[in-house]
């Protein structure tokens, strides 16, 4: 009973803070909502006694991913931002049209599911007894989840690969000349010549 | 219902231990960077100046609360306490005792949360309370808090990343992310704590935790030569003594993190002391921590930004990465 009344306010307050953040106009307070939902989110997975579930999901995304988030709101010029509005103008009618078939699909196939549970053996009790919430997650991740475990991370891996080239002003080609013979004035005639 | 008197009464207990230790931290911070500097300290307020943090409170508290006009408001009064609060909710997963306790013929665990990812979860709260600093400085809509909490930010984030990693060779070796399991690893007499075969974590963790908690020779957030004070520019008042405040708590959490990762948490060095409470000794653990932070930050000149980030990325992340896998295999060959 305890544990319905704390999910009913935990998953309440994920809600509002969710619609707080699509209806605040001042983005670092549209952040600060995000980053309360995250945590109200974490809150429901501890209910359902997923501890490191819930950890993490303060640790990576209220934690790690919303600070970088809060970095470039904060390089960015807010009133540059609001021009930003003026030029998708029209796309807001798009939306209109797009959301309600988003949300038809979803009503769909929610509703056509059939809910089972994943494994009938896995209650809280059943974890405990084989060393905790980390120790089941881990031996699943890394025996028979191997194969996404690893693809999950070769997709991160391009991706930082990809913002270290996306960031980069220089070409490789140019940046092993240098590195090769020292000579930064050729290097930069490479880029020219390429411009 | 006997369980939930016990754990109020523990919660109130450790809190009130946490935060009764501020006025007198502050107090000695003063008299030692006194002394470090050939000077006395505080003299005027009571014997020695003892009472010159009780009369620092009064000040803070009957003073002004300024707003700036152009703040954004609700999140400047915010900040502060996304600050300390975090703090505090870590106090809750460091073990004071060892569990099942008997204390009037009722089983108690001497800790408030005996959380199974409670190590981890230290690291989340952690990363939690970098926004009260970064949205400080943006809230204050002054150009030293904002690159204070931007500073503050990377600073921050950098240097989790290193003190993760240094935390991952203590999972190994007590084979849990839980405090109360950490400590039961290190069972014994003082060479059995980790500090010894992990000591490589411990140099990362610890240098890695005065960088977190923006403390010299690492407090770039508010160089005063730069920043004027960084985030804390435009706060006055109590607002201002809750980010000082903050600081202190997190400084007690950290130094207790520190023992119980490091140091055998409650355990006594010999066992032939386990007669003296776990608790005496944690906090013993904890003073000496505190001392040591107080002793650098009063010793050496700050770092400049650039050389900050270095010792992050360039030093820490790839000797915490080797240390990790060196680990690794160790503890792998020997548990074979």
């Amino acid at each position: 009973m305890a544990e319905k009344i704390l999910f009913i306010i935990f998953a309440s307050l994920a809600v509002l803070g969710a619609l707080g953040v699509i209806t605040r106009t001042n983005i670092v307070h549209g952040l600060l909502l995000l980053v309360f939902t995250f945590v109200n989110v974490a809150a429901v997975f501890l209910l359902t006694q997923a501890y490191f579930l819930a950890v993490i999901q303060v640790l990576v995304y209220a934690g790690a991913i919303l600070v970088l988030f809060a970095f470039v709101v904060m390089f960015l010029n807010l009133k540059e931002f609001h021009q930003l509005e003026q030029l998708h103008g029209t796309q807001k009618w798009a939306v209109l049209v797009l959301a309600p078939i988003l949300l038809a699909e979803i009503v769909v196939v929610v509703a056509g599911a059939t809910w089972t549970s994943v494994g009938a053996g896995i209650t809280p009790d059943a974890i405990a007894a084989q060393g905790g919430n980390v120790r089941v997650l881990g031996i699943t991740l890394f025996n028979e989840m191997l194969l996404p475990f690893e693809m999950a991370s070769l997709i991160l891996l391009v991706g930082m690969v990809g913002a270290i080239v996306l960031a980069k002003k220089e070409d490789g080609a140019s940046m092993a000349l240098r590195d090769w013979t020292g000579d930064e004035e050729a290097a930069q005639a490479v880029v020219e010549q390429e411009v | 219902m006997t369980d939930f008197i016990f754990l109020l009464i523990k919660g109130v207990l450790w809190v009130a231990v946490g935060v009764g230790m501020v006025p007198f931290l502050i107090y000695f911070e003063r008299k030692w960077a006194g002394f470090f500097q050939s000077r006395v300290g505080p003299t005027y307020a009571g014997p020695w100046g003892s009472l010159q943090s009780f009369g620092d409170m009064a000040k803070l508290l009957s003073k002004e609360d300024v707003v700036p006009e152009r703040a954004d408001k609700a999140v400047f009064k915010l900040a502060p306490y996304i600050l300390f609060v975090p703090g505090f909710l870590v106090m809750a997963l460091i073990p004071f005792g060892p569990l099942n306790v008997d204390i009037f013929g009722h089983k108690v665990d001497l800790v408030i949360a005996n959380f199974d990812a409670g190590a981890i979860m230290f690291m989340a709260l952690g990363s939690i309370a970098v926004y009260g600093i970064v949205f400080a400085g943006w809230a204050s809509n002054n150009h030293w808090s904002l690159l204070g909490g931007l500073r503050c930010g990377a600073n921050m984030v950098s240097y989790e990343i290193a003190m993760g990693l240094a935390l991952v060779g203590i999972f190994l070796m007590a084979d849990s992310v839980n405090f109360s399991q950490i400590v039961d690893g290190q069972a014994g007499n003082f060479w059995n704590w980790y500090f010894i075969p992990q000591i490589v974590a411990f140099v990362i963790f610890f240098i890695s935790s005065i960088a977190e908690l923006n403390r010299d020779p690492f407090n770039v957030a508010e160089a005063e030569q730069e920043l004027v004070a960084g985030h804390m520019t435009e706060y006055s008042g109590m607002r201002w003594g809750l980010f000082m405040f903050g600081e202190y708590v997190n400084m007690v959490v950290m130094s207790a993190v520190i023992a119980t990762l490091f140091f055998g948490g409650w355990r006594a060095p010999f066992t032939a002391l386990d007669f003296i409470p776990g608790f005496i000794w944690l906090i013993g653990k904890v003073l000496f921590f505190i001392f040591l932070y107080m002793w650098i930050r009063w010793t050496l000149p700050r770092y400049r930004y650039n050389q900050l980030m270095d010792i992050g990325w360039k030093i820490f992340l790839p000797l915490a990465i080797a240390n990790l896998a060196v680990t690794a295999v160790i503890v792998s060959v020997v548990q074979r």
